[in-house]
């Protein structure tokens, strides 16, 4: 194996896509019913209506932290 | 944008969506894998994705460097645009 290191320039976080969301921990539960024509589902970024954001947040999330989020915090 | 460009990226764009069909059906299948109405939806995708394939690789060469489709004479993936030559 070779011992020479490789280094990579590090990318300021947020520096390309500082508004992007880059995962996602949950989505709702589905049961397929309609789904988008797929040039719609294309440019929706999903062919689920009920995964088209924003959705409802889980039951669960107390609700100071919906309102948070809804506030961009 | 001429017209053979023109039909060629109207052909892209719908094996695309239907390329990202079949991916989210997919992912739908992965949890829910006995959902017989997913099953043959993504099947019927499947099936709709092989002809637009197929039909856009008999006209334009292949979408894929190797072991998918066939290449005619002379060896038709270097005459293809890359991605970033296609104007969508």
């Amino acid at each position: 194996m070779s011992s020479r290191k490789i280094f990579y320039p590090v990318e300021p976080i947020g520096a390309c896509f500082p508004d992007a969301r880059l995962a996602q921990a949950w989505t709702p539960y589905q049961c397929i019913g309609m789904i988008f024509d797929p040039a719609v589902g294309l440019l929706e970024g999903t062919i689920y209506p009920e995964l088209v954001r924003p959705y409802e947040p889980h039951p669960h999330i107390p609700d100071e932290i919906v309102q948070r989020r809804m506030l961009g915090l | 944008m001429n017209k053979k460009i023109s039909q060629q990226a109207k052909m892209l764009r719908e094996i695309m969506s239907y390329h990202f069909k079949a991916v989210d059906l997919t992912l739908y299948l992965d949890t829910h894998p006995s959902d017989v109405k997913a099953l043959a939806e993504y099947n019927h995708t499947t099936q709709i994705l092989n002809n637009l394939t197929a039909a856009y690789e008999q006209c334009y060469g292949p979408l894929t460097v190797f072991g998918s489709a066939m290449s005619q004479y002379p060896w038709r993936w270097i005459e293809e645009p890359w991605p970033w030559q296609v104007e969508f």
